[in-house]
C-alpha cells in the first residue's frame, strides 16, 4: 500500500523538524545578545553549525538514493526526513542570520538556499499533484501507445490524402513529416504545440471541406475525422510529456543550485574564519 | 500485371494504370503513349520534373533499358515480352520508413535530452560560484599589504611582502574589483567612523583565522582608560576582556559604542555585593531606578573641598562657595538697579553664556559680567576710580594713594580733615614737616575709614566674606577666597545644547534663590519627565551610555601598548 512520504511513520519526521523550528524560535526570542542578534553570537554560531551539518547531509541524499543495497534506513525514511528538515533549514538559517543582509557571500549563501529550498517545495508538490492527472490523462494507455496510434493515423491520413488534390496531399505528408511531440524545455513544459502542422492541416482540410463535392466528399470527410483523432491524440500525448516535464524540471534547478550552495556555504564558512 | 489503354498514366491517382501510391508522387505524374510505333513518356505535372535516364526531360522515347526516376520509385523499361508493346518494372526504392520510430526520433519527451543535464549544470555552477566567492576573495585577501596601523613593540620593521606578491599586488591594483574582491565577504556595513580604512581589511583583520586582536585596536586608540581605578576595583579592570567582545563591527554605520543597558546593569544593578567599596548607588534603569543626584558641591572654599549632596535631602543641602549671590534680586522681575540705566531687567544670558559647542556653560567672571553694575568706586567725587578686583592688597593701596594725593594736593572741603588738607595750596609753598605728617595720618586714615566702607561692605562685602585687618597689622583686607564647583556632576554628561528647546527656569529654580547656598540642580524626576530607560515606550529612551562614560577620563590606560616605532601614526585624543 502506497504511503507518501510526507505521512510516512505517522508523521515521524514532520513532528522532529517541527521540534526542531519551536527550539530554534523560543531560544532566539529569549536570547538577547549585547549589540543586535547576528550569526556570531553562540545561539547564532549553533544554529549556523547546525544549518551547515544540515546542508551537508541533505545533499549527501543525492548519494543514498543511488545505493541499491539496502541500508539501515530505508530509502522512504530519508526522503521524508530530507523533506521536512529541508524545510527546517528556512527557519533555523533565518535565525542564523540574525536577519542581517546584504550584498556580500553569506546572503547568496542564504539566497541560494532558499532557491534550493523553494525549488524542492514545488518537487513535492509535482510528486503529490502529478501523477494522478497524468495517470487520468493517459486513461489507460502509455505515451508510446499513444505515438503508435498518431503514427498509424499519419499513414492512414496520407493513403487517403494521396486520392485528394495535390494541396490537400502536401499539407497531410508535410503534417505526418514534421509532427513531433514535445521538443524543447519550454515546448515540453508548455503542453501544446501552437505550431502544430496536423491542427494546421486539420484546419485547412476542414475549410476545403466545404467545397468538395463527390466522390471526393467522403475522402475528405473521413480525412477529417481521422485528423481530429490525431489531434486529439497529440494533444493528450503532449500533456503527458508535460506532467513528466513538470516532475523533471524542478530537480535540474534543485539539484545544480544545491551545488552552487555548498561552493558559497564553504566559502561563507571559511571567510567568517579567515577575517574573524 | 498488364494494361491496355492507348495512354498509360503514372501517378499516385487511383485511375493510374502504373498506380504508384505514394504520397511524394504526383496525382498523375507522366504519361506513356505510342506514336509511330515507338514508346514516348511525356510529363504531365507542372511541379514534379519528369526524369528519364537522370535527365530532366518533358517527354522522351523509351527503349529497353531506360530508367524513369519518379519519386520514391525507379521505372526500368524492360526488353517486351512476346505480344507486348512495353514492359516495365517498377521499384520502391525509397520507402517511407517506420512512421512510429520516425515520429519517436523527431519527438523529444524527456528532459534528460535537453540541455545540459544536472550533472553539467551542478559542475558549471559549483566551480563558477567556487572561483567567485572563494578563489578571487582569497587572492585579492593574500596580496594585500600587511597593515601599517598596528601598534608594534620597538625594533619590529614593518613587514613588507615578498616581492612576487608585491608584483601581482601592483598589477592587480589597476583592476579595482579583483584587489577588493575580499569585500565580498564582509558581512555587514562598517561603523561610519571606521569607514576611511574600511577598504583595507587587514587593518583590523592582521591574522588570518585568528580574532580581532587588541593591538589592531590600539593602533589609534592607545591610552583609552579603565572604567575604574583599577587598584582599587578589582573586579573593573576588565583584565582579559577583549576590546572586540565589545566592541562589534559590522553591524552597520552608527559608531560600535555598545549602549546596551543589561551590559551596565550587569554589574551595577547589584554593585554592592560585588564590590562592597563602592561608593555608588545600585541602578538598573534611568526611568525606574536609578538614584538621585549626587552633585560634588564646594564644602570649604578655601581647601577648594568638594564633597557628594543628594538632592532633596534634609536638612536641604548648600554649597559654601564662599559668595554672597542672590538670583532672585537680580531677576527680579520689577527690574534691578543700574548705576547708569535705570532700571534693567536682567534675564539668565545676560551672565550665563554657552560655551562653543554649547554643551556648558562658560564660567563667570567678575570683570565680563558683573562690573557694569557693580563698579567698585570708592569716592564720590572720583567717579571716573575704580578699585582692581581681586587684589585687596592693590585696592587698599591704591585707596592710600588717592587719598594721599588729595592730601598733598589740598583744598579739600572735609570739616574733618586737618588745615594742611583743607587748604588750598598756593604755588611755591610747600609744607612744614609737622604738617606732612598730619597730612599723611590724614590719608591713611580716611583710606582705612573708606576701605572700612567699600572693602568691608558697599563693594566688596556685598559678595564677598571679609575679614578686618587685626590692630596691630599691616591694614590689609583678607577675602575669603572663592571657590566653585566647575561642573557639579562631572561623571555625568550633560548637553545644553541639546537641551535647547527648553528654558532655563524649568530646571533651575533661579528666581527664587535668594543665597548662593542653593544647589541649583534639579532632582532626577525633573529629567524622568522626559527621559526613560532603554525599553521606554512613553520617554525618550536613554541608556546608561547617554549620561555616562564607560572609560573614564583621567583613569590609567586600559591596555598595555607597546611603545610605538617612530614614524608610524600616532596615537588620538580619545
Amino acid at each position: 500500500m502506497h504511503q507518501s512520504i510526507l505521512i510516512y511513520k505517522r508523521f515521524l519526521y514532520l513532528k522532529l523538524a517541527l521540534l526542531a523550528i519551536i527550539t530554534a524560535i523560543v531560544a532566539y526570542s529569549i536570547h538577547a545578545p549585547l549589540g543586535a542578534p547576528n550569526g556570531g553570537t553562540w545561539l547564532g554560531y549553533t544554529l549556523g553549525g547546525l544549518s551547515a551539518f544540515l546542508v551537508v547531509w541533505l545533499m549527501w541524499f543525492g548519494i543514498r538514493k543511488r545505493r541499491y543495497a539496502p541500508g539501515n534506513v530505508n530509502l522512504e525514511a530519508w526522503l521524508s526526513a530530507h523533506v521536512y528538515f529541508g524545510l527546517t533549514l528556512i527557519i533555523l538559517a533565518t535565525l542564523h542570520t540574525g536577519f542581517q543582509f546584504g550584498l556580500n557571500v553569506h546572503t547568496l549563501a542564504y539566497a541560494l538556499m532558499i532557491l534550493v529550498i523553494l525549488s524542492g517545495m514545488f518537487g513535492v508538490y509535482s510528486y503529490i499533484r502529478y501523477p494522478r492527472e497524468m495517470t487520468e490523462n493517459r486513461d489507460g494507455v502509455t505515451l508510446d501507445e499513444m505515438m503508435l496510434q498518431i503514427a498509424d493515423l499519419d499513414r492512414q491520413c496520407r493513403e487517403i490524402a494521396m486520392k485528394l488534390s495535390e494541396e490537400i496531399n502536401a499539407t497531410v505528408f508535410e503534417a505526418s513529416r514534421n509532427t513531433r511531440v514535445g521538443g524543447g524545455l519550454f515546448r515540453q513544459l508548455a503542453g501544446h504545440d501552437s505550431r502544430c502542422p496536423t491542427t494546421a492541416a486539420l484546419g485547412q482540410v476542414e475549410a476545403l471541406a466545404a467545397t468538395t463535392i463527390g466522390e471526393d466528399a467522403a475522402h475528405v470527410r473521413r480525412l477529417v475525422s481521422l485528423l481530429s483523432r490525431e489531434c486529439e491524440l497529440l494533444r493528450r500525448a503532449r500533456k503527458d510529456v508535460r506532467f513528466q516535464a513538470l516532475m523533471q524540471v524542478w530537480l535540474f534547478i534543485h539539484v545544480p543550485l544545491s551545488f552552487a550552495l555548498f561552493a558559497a556555504l564553504i566559502a561563507h564558512v571559511f571567510a567568517v574564519f579567515f577575517y574573524w | 500485371m498488364e494494361v491496355e489503354n492507348d495512354i498509360i498514366c503514372l501517378g499516385r491517382g487511383t485511375d493510374c494504370h502504373v498506380y504508384l501510391p505514394d504520397p511524394r508522387v504526383p496525382l498523375l505524374h507522366s504519361q506513356i503513349d505510342f506514336r509511330a510505333d515507338a514508346p514516348y513518356i511525356a510529363a504531365a505535372s507542372f511541379s514534379f520534373d519528369l526524369r528519364v535516364n537522370g535527365v530532366v526531360t518533358p517527354s522522351a522515347r523509351l527503349q529497353p533499358g531506360d530508367e524513369i526516376n519518379v519519386g520514391p520509385y525507379d521505372i526500368v523499361v524492360v526488353e517486351n515480352p512476346t505480344g507486348k508493346d512495353l514492359a516495365l518494372t517498377v521499384e520502391l526504392i525509397r520507402p517511407l520508413g517506420d512512421e512510429f520510430a520516425e515520429l519517436t526520433a523527431r519527438s523529444r519527451t524527456d528532459l534528460t535530452t535537453v540541455g545540459l543535464g544536472k550533472r553539467g549544470w551542478s559542475w558549471l555552477l559549483f566551480v563558477m560560484t567556487f572561483i567567485l566567492t572563494l578563489a578571487l576573495p582569497l587572492f585579492a585577501a593574500m596580496i594585500k599589504p600587511p597593515d601599517s596601523r598596528e601598534a608594534r613593540p620597538p625594533g619590529v620593521s614593518d613587514k613588507a611582502l615578498p616581492d612576487m606578491a608585491e608584483k601581482m599586488r601592483r598589477a592587480v591594483s589597476e583592476i579595482n574589483w579583483l584587489s577588493t574582491a575580499d569585500s565580498l565577504w564582509i558581512s555587514g556595513n562598517i561603523s561610519g567612523p571606521h569607514r576611511h580604512f574600511a577598504e583595507d581589511c587587514g587593518s583590523c583583520h592582521q591574522k588570518p583565522f585568528v580574532q580581532v586582536r587588541d593591538a589592531a585596536c590600539l593602533g589609534c586608540h592607545a591610552g583609552i582608560e579603565h572604567h575604574a581605578d583599577p587598584q582599587a576595583f578589582k573586579t573593573a579592570t576588565f583584565e582579559e576582556v577583549k576590546c572586540a567582545r565589545c566592541h562589534k563591527e559590522h553591524n552597520g554605520i552608527e559608531p560600535i559604542v555598545l549602549t546596551d543597558q543589561a551590559f551596565c546593569v550587569s554589574c551595577h544593578g547589584a554593585l554592592d555585593q560585588r564590590e562592597p567599596k563602592t561608593t555608588l548607588h545600585n541602578a538598573t534603569n534611568f526611568g525606574t531606578d536609578h538614584p538621585e543626584f549626587r552633585p560634588s558641591v564646594v564644602v570649604d572654599a578655601a581647601s577648594a573641598t568638594l564633597s557628594r549632596i543628594t538632592i532633596g535631602s534634609n536638612p536641604r543641602p548648600t554649597e559654601n562657595s564662599n559668595l554672597k549671590f542672590p538670583h532672585s534680586k537680580h531677576l527680579d522681575k520689577k527690574g534691578t538697579k543700574h548705576p547708569r540705566k535705570g532700571t534693567v531687567n536682567l534675564t539668565c544670558a545676560d551672565c550665563h553664556k554657552p560655551e562653543p559647542g554649547g554643551v556648558g556653560m562658560l564660567p563667570i567672571r567678575m570683570e565680563e559680567h558683573c562690573h557694569d553694575c557693580h563698579e567698585l568706586k570708592f569716592e564720590p567725587t572720583a567717579k571716573d576710580r575704580r578699585l582692581p578686583h581681586g587684589q585687596p592688597r592693590e585696592a587698599v593701596e591704591q585707596m592710600r594713594e588717592f587719598y594721599a594725593k588729595m592730601a598733598l594736593h589740598g583744598g579739600l572741603e572735609d570739616p574733618r580733615a586737618p588745615d594742611s588738607v583743607r587748604r588750598r595750596r598756593r604755588p611755591g609753598t610747600g609744607l612744614s614737616r609737622d604738617e606732612s605728617a598730619a597730612s599723611l595720618d590724614w590719608a591713611l586714615t580716611k583710606a582705612a575709614e573708606v576701605a572700612t566702607e567699600t572693602i568691608g561692605k558697599r563693594a566688596c562685602g556685598t559678595c564677598h566674606f571679609v575679614t578686618p585687618p587685626s590692630v596691630d597689622g599691616d591694614g590689609i583686607w583678607d577675602i575669603a577666597p572663592v571657590f566653585l564647583a566647575d561642573r557639579w556632576m562631572p561623571k555625568g554628561k550633560f548637553d545644553h545644547a541639546k537641551h535647547k528647546q527648553m528654558a532655563c527656569v524649568d530646571c533651575h529654580v533661579a528666581p527664587r534663590s535668594e543665597t548662593a547656598h542653593d544647589v541649583l540642580l534639579p532632582g532626577i524626576k525633573t529629567c524622568q519627565g522626559c527621559h526613560g530607560g532603554e525599553e521606554a515606550a512613553d520617554r525618550v529612551p536613554s541608556t546608561c551610555i547617554a549620561c555616562h562614560d564607560f572609560h573614564q577620563r583621567g583613569l590609567p590606560a586600559m591596555k598595555a601598548v607597546p611603545r610605538q616605532t617612530t614614524g608610524s601614526v600616532g596615537t588620538t585624543g580619545n
